[in-house]
Formats: structure tokens, sequence, C-alpha cells
């Protein structure tokens, strides 16, 4: 489990702020906002990590984590992916051109936490109406009576 | 006649084959599709807040009410999680039981795949027989747990109760009976013409796609991936068991179908090497270990199961206190969907029903 942290380690330096083995074969790679996409086209490369898990995202109040799950076909573990990003701005590269696969997952962090991807390909909202005010998982999310924007207001 | 010829149809959420609440936005021209978006979120009931807002024991029986189809699978999945979470090991007769009821539970929703689908494509006489088959297995659950639907079996640390007595005669005997309808069932699909017609060759996903689109469970298996979380992640016993994971290499619509209905016969066959190492327990060993703490540590956990669409599990972030901070849930059926709109782009509009049948849509853990 190690070597995948000392590979990344190696090959990114100090892009890489923090490894930490979960145990059950999970191991946690902190990564800077910066070098995320870099880091995800190596680790499904040159470490075989195929498979898109998932994304989500945890409002810290203070900060915001974005998380992406990569499982691989050959063994038990599971790279995640973590950036921490400032919560007002929200914003994160995508890593829907690496995956695929993390489009739906990426589209629904974007709707119920509000964070903003670039560079993903098609940027809506997915499980709430698409004149919805608001991203409901968010801690400072006021539940009321729904607020929708007109027809007219909506393109 | 150089004329634009698309036009647009929207297909859902009353549509009959549309199992459900969700629908498609399709774009066509004669009967050839042209785009597809799948439209989603009819179903959203805010799960991820709920079980926030619940104490850990508390959210187990709503996540029974996550899959209509298989709520066992989840609420098992979600009890996985949280003992993740609390580091809290489980007695190994509850494993064995836990094994027993998710191996009936994958058989009993395979049972209604088949009818849904089988009906989607237009063969109605195979919506009655293996609802037949699924009833014989509902009744076996019903005699462990005392519900027929939404089960609430498992807790922290194991199980509510152990078998019934004479529960190995009633398997007996109700695998034979299973077994009997099933060869009757797949005399009339497989001998059936149509049925070939209209799924052999349509709705093809290539290995390459099945990986890069993170598709898991059997819709995977059909496509060549070698990867069951039952061998490769193994939770609870599966470790200790021998059981083969189907593989074809078709990606069709039929090697979707051949693949589950290949895997209820190896949960008959998991059940009985399940019950075996239950046999070999004393009647005294504890099913529940009680010896949970009050509040978890700090910490987050991704576990996962194979449930009968394929891998299910929960993220949990905890912040130590008696309720999660955080929880996600990875549905099986949100990656195996967004492989919709390539297999049917391309493809005829009377294909919809069979490959969407062929993916075993539950919008219920679809939409969460």
């Amino acid at each position: 489990m190690s070597q995948i942290g000392e590979k990344l380690q190696a090959e990114f330096g100090d892009a890489i702020v923090g490894v930490e083995d979960r145990g059950e074969a999970r191991i946690e790679i902190k990564v800077t906002a910066e070098k995320i996409v870099e880091v995800a086209e190596f680790s499904k490369h040159e470490m075989g990590f195929t498979i898109p898990n998932m994304c989500t995202g945890v409002d810290y109040k203070d900060k915001m984590d974005v998380i992406w799950h990569i499982s691989t076909p050959d063994s038990a573990d599971i790279l995640v992916l973590k950036v921490e990003i400032d919560r007002d701005e929200c914003v994160v590269d995508s890593l829907t051109p690496v995956w695929i696969g993390m489009d739906w997952h990426e589209r629904e962090t974007y709707d119920l936490l509000g964070v903003n991807f670039t560079n993903h390909p098609d940027l809506r909202r997915l499980l709430m109406p698409e004149n919805w005010e608001g991203h409901p998982l968010r801690e400072d999310y006021v539940y009321r009576k729904p607020v929708y924007r007109k027809p007219e207001d909506f393109e | 006649m150089s004329e634009k010829t698309e036009m647009n149809l929207f297909m859902g959420p009353q549509h009959p084959s549309m199992h459900g609440l969700w629908s498609i936005r399709l774009t066509i021209d004669g009967e050839t599709i042209v785009d597809a978006d799948s439209q989603i979120g009819y179903l959203h009931r805010g799960y991820e807040k709920l079980l926030t807002n619940r104490k850990y024991d508390q959210g187990i029986p709503i996540c029974d009410r996550l899959c209509y189809v298989e709520s066992h699978s989840w609420s098992t999945a979600y009890t996985h999680s949280i003992e993740g979470v609390y580091q809290v090991e489980i007695p190994d007769k509850a494993k064995w039981l836990r094994i027993i009821t998710l191996e009936l539970q994958r058989i009993a929703s395979h049972c209604l795949w088949l009818a849904a689908m089988s009906v989607d494509i237009g063969a109605l006489t195979m919506l009655i027989y293996p609802m037949n088959a699924r009833e014989i297995i509902l009744n076996m659950l019903e005699m462990i747990t005392g519900a027929r639907m939404t089960y609430n079996y498992v807790r922290i640390g194991g199980v509510w109760a152990d078998l019934p007595p004479n529960f190995e005669k009633r398997m007996d005997a109700s695998f034979e009976e299973f077994n009997r309808l099933h060869f009757e069932f797949l005399d009339l699909l497989e001998e059936a013409q149509i049925f070939r017609i209209r799924t052999q060759g349509i709705g093809t996903l290539t290995r390459e796609e099945a990986l890069d689109f993170g598709t898991v469970g059997p819709v995977a298996r059909a496509s060549g991936v070698d990867f069951d979380v039952r061998r490769d992640d193994p939770y609870f016993g599966y470790d200790e068991l021998d059981f083969r994971v189907v593989v074809r290499h078709e990606g069709d619509c039929y090697a979707r179908y051949r693949v589950r209905l290949e895997e209820m016969q190896e949960s008959i066959n998991i059940c009985w090497q399940a019950w075996d190492k239950y046999n070999a327990l004393k009647a005294t060993d504890p099913y529940r270990n009680m010896d949970i703490p009050r509040r978890p540590p700090k910490g987050e956990v991704y576990r996962r199961i194979e449930t009968g669409r394929g891998e299910g599990g929960f993220f949990i972030v905890s912040e130590g206190k008696d309720t999660p901070y955080r929880v996600r849930i990875k549905s099986p059926v949100f990656n195996n969907l967004r492989t919709l709109t390539p297999l049917i782009v391309g493809g005829k509009l009377a294909d919809i029903p069979a490959v969407m049948g062929s993916i075993d849509l539950c919008v219920g853990d679809l939409d969460r």
C-alpha cells in the first residue's frame, strides 16, 4: 500500500501535501489544487487506477474538501484523492476529462454543494430542479419553502 | 430531400418501461437516435441529509427504504460502514447469517429484474414465472427476518435474530422448488428467437468503456471486467467461501442477462456453503456483538459490498459525535446508467427498453 504514496511523492514532490494509509487498502493522498489533474492522469495511466468510483465534497464551514475515490480492477486498493479548496470561491479542476464516469458525480457535487468544476464539459444541476436556488447540502443552507426562479428569468 | 429531419422526443417519466421515475430527452432522426440526455432526480429524497440528522443506528431502517427491490443489501452496506467507523468486529455467526440473507436478497432482486426486463421487451408471460420464484425466496427471508420487503434485520455488531429451527429443511425444499422454476423459465426465454434477436448484439459496451464509465456489478462483468467485491475486496466471510465470478466478454444485453442468470445459481451455492459454516458453530454462540462504544472515533471510512446491481457503499465522515458528519452513498445504478447515452445513441428507438432493462434500474438508489 505505501508504495503507491511513495511513487506519487517521488513523481510530484511538493504537490503531494499528505499521504495517509487509512487501512483496509484505502490510501488517502492530499494534493494541491493546481496539480490534481496531473496526479489523476498519472494514477490512471501509470498505476492502473482505471475505475472512477465516486466524487464527493465535505463542507467544513471554514473550508471545502473535494474527494475522489478511484479503484482498480486488479486489487482491493482504493485511491482517495483529496483537495482542500476555499469555501467561498469553491473552484477546482474537473477530473471528468480523465475519467468520463466522474461526469454525474461532479454534477451532483456541484448541485448539492456548489463546487464549481472548471473544464467540466456539461456542468448543470443533476438531482435538483434546474431553477432551484442554493445548494442544499452546504452547512449554511437555510431550509425554507423552495424559492423558484420564474421561467422568464431562466434561459 | 436534404431537409433537417431531426425531432425531439421526451421518453418518460410516464412511459410504461421507465421503471419508476426518470426520463430521457431524445433527438431522433426517423427511428435512429442521434442524441440522448438522461434526466434523473424525480425520486431525490435527500438521504445524505436524512442520515446526518440521525444517530447512526437510526439510519439503518431508513437505508432499508433506499432501494425497494433489495433493501437488505442497503441496510447491510450502511451497517458495514458504521462498523468501520466504530471499529467493531462482528461474531462469526453474524457473518454467516448476513451472507445467507444477502445471497437470498440477490436472488430475489435478480428475479424481479428478469420479470421487469422480459416485460419491457414484450415477453409478457415471463412476468409471472420469476415472480413465483421470487415468492419462494421472499418466504425464506420472511422466515428469518419477519418481513417481506423492508427487513431491518441487521444491527451494529451483528443481526437481531438467529435462524429459526428447521431452517435447513426449509432451505432444501425451497431451493429445489426454485431450481425447478428456474429451468422452466430458462426454457421459455432461451428458446424464444424473438428474445435473442432483441438482445444479442444490442447495446454493446466494450471493456474500455465499461472501465472508463466506472460501471460495476453484472454490467461490468458482462463486458469482461473480472471484478467482484465479494472476491476482490472480501467482507464478512466471503474469502473463506469458494465461488465462481461469472464473467462474459460480449458486452451486449444478452451477456448481461446471462451473467445475472448464472449468478442466481452461484448464490444458491454460496448459501449452502455459508450454511455449512454456520452449522459448524455452537447453538449458544453469540450472533450480536453488544460491546459497542457510545461514540465513534474521528475518521473517514469508505466500505463497500456487492449488491445485486454492483458495488454499493457508504462514505462516512465522523467528527466523534453520535451522528455522522457527512454521508455519501455510492450507488451502483448511478454509474451504470451513465452508460445509457453511449449505448443507445446510433441505435434504434425500439432498442431502448431492452438496453435499459438489461442495466437493471432501481430509481430508489439512483436518486437517493
